[in-house]
Order: structure tokens, then sequence, then C-alpha cells
């Protein structure tokens, strides 16, 4: 190699180094934002899967199968970056993409999609429930927050009891673990939710930040309800530095029942791989399919050697040939497991649909890297069709 | 550079090494200690690779819940944090390829956050990754961010460790042009930023 590099240039790479470590900082702890979706994860396969010594087994076969790689794109606003996707959506936010004027009235006839404006003020601070969706299946709504000038609403504090490996004494800790009377003015935390002043049993769920708008916060409440077309919906929230509570007593009222389809003889097989269609829910603005799958995933000859096959997708498209987006689309990329649970939520389906036709594909992955083949602009990669396996689901709405 | 006690590097291995232990026993909620301990570090990785916030959000959670699922792979001869941040790097080069599509988002997002605060130390450090491949950027960023030896980069990144010694010596000169036809501004800024934050 050439000359040594000068002492000075040591020392400034050292410099540019420690102002890269010291520069760019989360705004909040996402410990709990984490710890939530990991959560969420257990309680979906305790609720599946039962006894206890048995679940810890189950739960150690289903991580091994889980893999690297794995990112989420789609129509969710759980992720910031998604969220932006929405603003095309003309009314707000807790509507999917695909979400037509005429399904958004629907949905306010039907009493789904409400703005029930209620708001509490405690110590200068204003929190006030701004938008609220319950459909049957999923249960959304936003908290604008006005008296306060901070860039988010979520707390970003870490709880007293939460544990600290190493040095409890460094900067990032310091800044995050705080005790209640040093904590700044205004920030939301995570709030309760009572149904008929019961705490609300949910399977998942994604409370924080909704960055589309300023001083907005979202719950969004996706899996594993079980809730009466009226109820009584109570939502507890604290904020820091003021003592009382906020509290809102927002009442539900669902008139039509969304659409559940509970098919007979759902199911395709191609002698090793088939799934069972379990259920799909219908409303004015999502459409959940729910299934179960079992046996090796089917492979294309291009899926071979470097390249394999990833987990079976569903795609839904309605009977004049529209595409459901999913909310979200996540990829596994690598070994898929023998066996998955599917529950996922897709756009709604148009009003004049008769039926649904679920279209099962892989997406093809490169073993080195766990690329996905054709994955790129507005696609999630190259779709393998499993045309044998095609089911068409009728639907009356 | 940060005085090492002895000792403490290791007794802070051990204890994330304990940890690691109770959450693959089952004990879940243990593992909020892992994402406190490692999530600052992996945002100022993720966001310069990334250069968004948004984006770098998703990614950090992402990596945290991937690494929670595969925990079970985990052995100990390798360090927890390289496994990690192997996992980190794998997920970075993914989403960098389609990054592209997000691009017109990214610049929506932007317009609504009119208040998003980006550090002086934030625009230097974005301008001279701009100087740099991307191999150099994760190369920089690893040793800066979790202050890497070029053999546990070499680990993370699937490369040999003279490959990433020379890369780095290379990326070091690149810097230091910039740096010197940059004149006393940059210099200024850097030597600014000494011990202080």
């Amino acid at each position: 190699m050439g000359q040594l590099p000068k002492q000075t240039e040591f020392t400034e790479m050292n410099e540019l180094e420690e102002m890269i470590r010291e520069s760019a900082f989360p705004k909040n702890s996402m410990s709990y934002r984490i710890m939530n979706k990991i959560g969420e994860r257990e309680m979906t396969r305790t609720s599946t899967k039962g006894k206890p010594n048995v679940l810890k087994k189950a739960l150690l076969v289903a991580s091994a199968a889980a893999v690297l790689g794995g990112t989420v794109i789609g129509s969710g606003f759980v992720s910031p970056v998604m969220a932006a996707t929405l603003k095309q959506i003309p009314v707000i936010g807790v509507l999917y993409e695909g979400t037509s004027e005429e399904a958004v009235n629907a949905a306010i006839e039907q009493g789904i999609l409400s703005e029930p404006n209620l708001s509490v003020t405690h110590d200068g601070v204003t929190l006030k429930v701004a938008d609220l969706l319950y459909d049957g299946t999923r249960l959304s709504f936003i908290l604008e927050r006005e008296g306060v000038d901070l860039p988010s609403t979520a707390s970003p504090y870490l709880s007293e009891d939460a544990v600290i490996i190493g040095d409890s004494d460094s900067e990032y800790v310091k800044s995050k673990k705080v005790a209640k009377e040093d904590q700044e003015k205004g920030y939301i935390e995570t709030p309760k939710i009572l149904v008929n002043g019961q705490q609300i049993e949910m399977g998942e769920g994604t409370f924080g930040d909704y960055p589309q708008q300023n001083n907005a916060y979202i719950v969004e409440l996706t899996k594993g309800l079980n809730l009466p077309d009226q109820f009584e919906l109570t939502i507890q929230a604290n904020v820091t530095q003021v003592n009382e509570n906020f509290e809102f007593k927002v009442p539900v009222n669902v008139t039509n029942k969304p659409v559940v389809v509970k098919p007979e003889a759902a199911s395709k097989s191609d002698g090793a791989f088939s799934y069972t269609v379990k259920q799909v829910d219908i409303s004015p603005v999502s459409t959940r399919l729910v299934l179960d799958s079992v046996g090796p995933v089917p492979t294309s000859p291009e899926q071979t050697g470097d390249y394999s096959a990833s987990m079976v997708y569903y795609e839904l498209v309605d009977d004049q040939g529209n595409v459901l987006a999913p909310r979200k689309f996540e990829y596994f990329n690598s070994e898929p497991k023998n066996e998955y649970h599917i529950d996922q939520l897709f756009s709604p389906l148009n009003g004049q649909a008769k039926s649904i036709t679920i279209k099962p594909f892989t997406l093809t992955v490169n073993n080195k890297d766990w690329s996905v083949v054709g994955q790129g602009q507005n696609s999630p990669g190259e779709k393998t069709y499993l045309t044998d396996l095609e089911l068409t689901i009728p639907v009356h709405q | 550079m940060q005085p090492t006690i002895p000792g403490e590097a290791e007794g802070k291995r051990e204890a994330i090494e304990t940890i690691i232990e109770q959450v693959k026993a089952g004990e879940k909620q243990a593992y909020q200690a892992i994402i406190i301990q490692f999530e600052r570090q992996m945002y100022t990785y993720c966001y310069y690779i990334l250069k968004n916030h948004a984006e770098t959000e998703d990614a950090v959670q992402d990596i945290f819940i991937r690494a929670y699922e595969n925990l079970h792979q985990y052995k100990r001869q390798v360090s927890f944090s390289a496994w990690l941040y192997k996992m980190a790097y794998h997920h970075l080069i993914n989403i960098k390829k389609k990054q592209s599509r997000f691009l017109n988002l990214i610049q929506h997002y932007k317009e609504q956050q009119p208040v998003m605060q980006i550090s002086q130390h934030e625009s230097v450090v974005y301008e001279l990754l701009t100087y740099l491949t991307a191999e150099e950027r994760h190369i920089l960023l690893l040793k800066a961010v979790e202050q890497y030896t070029f053999d546990e980069i070499s680990d993370i990144m699937g490369l040999k460790s003279a490959t990433v010694r020379k890369k780095y010596e290379r990326l070091r000169q690149k810097l230091m042009e910039r740096i010197s036809q940059k004149g006393e501004v940059a210099r200024g800024t850097i030597a600014e930023t000494n011990g202080i934050h």
C-alpha cells in the first residue's frame, strides 16, 4: 500500500465517525411499539394453538421456519411511509386505499364511520376523538391534540420499570428514561380501550403517531376483535404532566352487520398443498380473508437451484376483474413453513361484485441474498400464479 | 473516542447473552431491554442508508422483529450484536433495491413534516456520504455506529477482512480529499464536534 496516512487524517476520521454516531436520533424509543408487535404474534398463536406445553413447542417450530430478509410494503397506514400513500384518499386516514366515495357514504349511513368530535381539555391540553371506524372486523380512531407544541404525539419515554442493559447513564437511556415529574408536558401515553366497561380483547393493534397529520395519534385494532354491533366504546388516555385522565365515551351502533361469508367446501388441493377458506368478511371499508394452508409450496421449474418459491400468497379479484389491494405485503423470503394461518385485510370490495376469486401465487426468491425476482416499482415481485388452486366464492352483499 | 473501562465491554456482552437466554426460555418481555440497548445505533445506521426518518422507523422495527423471530438460530459463537447487524445489513440491501418506488412518497412525507429537524451534523454527514458507494457507506457506518473492527465488519458484510480494510482506506482517502477541497468550512464543522454534542 502507498504512504501511511497522516496522523491528522486518522484523527479526522475518528471525529467524523463520532459525529455519525452522535447525530441521528430516533424521536422515541421504539421498544414499546416493537414489543407490541411481537406480543401480538404470540397472542395470535396462543389463541390458535392452545395448551401451554404444546404452545412452547409450537412457538419454537413456528419461529424456526421464520426467516430473514423480510419487509412490508402495501397500503397500510401502520407504516409512516405507507401512510403517505393514503393521502390520496379523499376523506380521512382511517380508510384504506381503494375505498370509493360511494363506500364511504355507505359506511357513514351504516354507522361504521363517524366523526364524534368529542373533546376533553385538562390543564391546557385538549384531546379530541376525530374519526372513528368500526366495521365489525377492525376498529380504528384518531385522537387529535391541541394546546401542545411538540413534534410528535406518542410519549417517547420508557416506563420506570424498563430494564436497561449495561450503561444506564448513557445519554440515550437518560433521554428516554425520565422521571414522571421531569417529562415534557403533552405526550400521549398508550390509551386504554374499553368496550361496555371491559378492557377490550384484541389480537393485533397499532398505537402511535399518525404521520400524515401533525398532533394526531392513531389506534387501529385489526385482529381478534369480538364485539357486538352496539356498544359503548371508552377511550382513556393519559398525557404526560397532566394529572387528570382524558376519558371519552363513544356510542357505536353499526346498523348493517358486515357480510360474513363462511363458504362450504371451500378447499383446493393439488395433491400435496391444500388450503381451506374459513371466512371472508365484507364491509364497505375492508375485506378480510381467513384461511389455513397445509403442505409444501408448489414450485415451478424456475424455482429450483439458486432460486426457490416463497410462501403462498393470495390475491383477491372480484368478478369485474378488480384486484383488491392487500393492506400490507409481507415478505418471508426463505424456506416456507408447512402450515400457515392467513388472516389478512384487503381494500373493500366494490358494491356490485357477485363473487371473489382467490388466486394463490408464489414469488421467486434468490437463495443467496433473499432478493425477490422482479421486485421493483409498484410490484412485490414476479408472481407465479398457481392456477390449479384458484377458487371462486360467491358473495351476496 | 470513549475511554474503555477494562471488563466493561465483556460485562455488557454477558448481560446481553443472559437476556437472550431469558427470551429464548420464553420471557418475551425481556427482549425490550435488547431493543433499548441497540435501537439508537441501529437507527443511525439505517437512517444514513435510507435517508428518511419514516422509512428508518419501519426498517428498525422490522429488523428487531425478525431478530426476535430468528432468535433460536443465534448461537453464542458470534456476538449477538454482530448477528443482529448482519440481519440489518441484509435487510437494508433489500430495501434499497426497491427504494426508487418510494421516492415520490418520501417527497410527500417531507412536505407533510415541515418540522422534521435535521441537525447540522446530520447534513454534513449526509453530504459526505454522497461521495461514497453503497458498499463504502455500509463499511463506514458499521465502523462508526458500533465501532466494529474490520473482522466484525467482514463477517457482517460477507467480505474478507483484508478487503474491508482496503476499502476503508480508499473511502477514507476519498473523504479526506473532499474535506480538504471544501477547506476551512468542512474542517471547521468537523473540528467543532469534537467531544461535544
